[in-house]
């Protein structure tokens, strides 16, 4: 399953994680039942620090995504339906917003205001 | 299941039934001339070390080599795809010959032996070696009845689109290829079994050097059954759950990445790190999807994880990153 990050962007790595997890849930990547990958690989292999992986484990988690369990690490909960249809509306509302030039801040503002009505 | 062809069926089970059976009515037949009980085992130097009676040899025979051919005929209806077989799929067909060969002749020699001797020392050598000989030559005269070997390949690479990296984002995937837990319950089953019956071996016969075998069963299941799959800016890792053995294919010797179809006794005639026929490097699991990375050398090396459409697309864009 992919992992993004961007070290550059001022926003707390293990959220960054969070959110590039939501997004592969999301997508399909990874199914309920299914373990995600072991801490320690993904440490590994963004070159990060294995405590911040386990953070945004610990914050899907909360969120009721995945169950962490002792011995089998971190499994996607059987609630945490993936919703392919979100993800490939967002992916033509990206689509349609560059074709405008509006940009990725401005598109989030607008998004953020429709989930505060 | 398909459908296996005539000719497959008759090198892969025809002959060996009708050899087996042939033998064993053979050895039926001398059983009136045999003593009641005959032997059954001998030391390397021919000297009968084991004794059973005599009607269990063509018992042995019939079960022995019954059960070889229809072994590998249903591996091999359960792996043979259109349009025919492939180089490892015939090498199992041949082996279904030789293998019955091998038992029918060394069991009937055996007894024709004893006819009237008794159980006296034996070339036993010579008649193991024997029935290897004719086992290989009938099993190379089997080859050439087979159709000619097809590439290994299943299915042809599927492209995958690239995955987007911005510039100065860190992007990773990170998989897994294990067999099944099944199979690999399975698989620890038999370690415990071996090491116990060794165990037993050892502590009845005092020949320490048979703790080798259950250390090696072991060596090999941690080697072969689960690997991690990483593929990164540098490229392509693939490492057994030790660390070792390890695969790696660096992103500027990447040529192509995408997905295949697999059928694993078919193509690499097997599981675990495979090399199969047409020279592709495997780590095999399981059937089905895998991800297929093909070096600008031309050698390609194939793993079965899931999502490896997703592995192969940032392969692809971090191979294409380094070339331009």
């Amino acid at each position: 399953m992919l992992f993004r990050v961007d070290p550059a962007s001022g926003i707390p790595i293990f959220e960054q994680l969070a959110a590039s997890l939501r997004a592969e849930l999301a997508r399909g990547g990874v199914r309920p039942g299914e373990r995600l990958p072991g801490a320690r690989d993904v440490a590994d292999a963004l070159q990060i620090n294995i405590h911040t992986v386990l953070k945004a484990y610990q914050l899907l988690r909360d969120e009721g995504l995945i169950d962490l369990r002792r011995g089998r690490g971190a499994v996607v909960s059987a609630d945490a339906v993936p919703a392919p249809e979100i993800h490939s509306a967002v992916r033509s509302l990206v689509a349609d917003a560059r074709r405008r030039q509006i940009g990725v801040a401005t598109l989030i503002a607008l998004i953020r205001e429709e989930y505060s009505r | 299941m398909t459908r296996l062809s005539f000719r497959i069926l008759l090198v892969s089970l025809l002959v060996p039934v009708v050899l087996t059976v042939v033998a064993a009515a053979v050895q039926f037949a001398w059983l009136p001339q045999l003593p009641a009980s005959v032997a059954v085992h001998w030391s390397a130097d021919g000297r009968p070390d084991g004794y059973g009676p005599a009607w269990s040899l063509p018992v042995l025979t019939l079960v022995a080599g019954l059960g070889i051919a229809v072994l590998f005929t249903l591996i091999l209806a359960g792996s043979v795809r259109e349009p025919g077989p492939t180089a490892t799929q015939k090498i199992l067909a041949v082996a279904a010959i030789f293998a019955a060969t091998d038992v029918a002749l060394a069991t009937t020699a055996s007894l024709a032996v004893q006819r009237d001797a008794g159980a006296g020392p034996v070339p036993i050598g010579a008649f193991v070696g024997g029935s290897v000989v004719l086992g290989l030559a009938l099993a190379a005269g089997a080859w050439f009845v087979l159709p000619r070997a097809v590439s290994g390949r299943a299915t042809p690479v599927e492209p995958v689109a690239a995955v987007e990296v911005a510039p100065g984002e860190r992007v990773v995937w990170v998989g897994y290829a294990r067999f099944p837990t099944g199979v690999l319950l399975a698989l620890i089953a038999t370690v415990v079994l071996v090491t116990g019956g060794v165990a037993f071996a050892i502590a009845t016969s005092g020949m320490w050097w048979l703790a080798l075998i259950p250390f090696v069963l072991l060596v090999a299941v941690l080697t072969t059954t689960a690997w991690r799959v990483r593929v990164d800016a540098e490229g392509l890792t693939v490492r057994a759950m030790l660390g070792w053995p390890a695969i790696r294919v660096p992103a500027a010797e990447v040529s192509s990445a995408g997905t295949t179809q697999l059928v694993p006794l078919g193509e690499f005639g097997g599981y675990g790190l495979r090399s199969g026929l047409d020279g592709r490097l495997g780590v095999i699991t399981r059937s089905g999807t895998a991800l297929e990375v093909r070096r600008r050398d031309g050698r390609a090396v194939v793993v079965t994880v899931d999502d490896a459409a997703t592995a192969a697309g940032l392969l692809e864009a971090y191979a294409s990153a380094r070339a331009s």
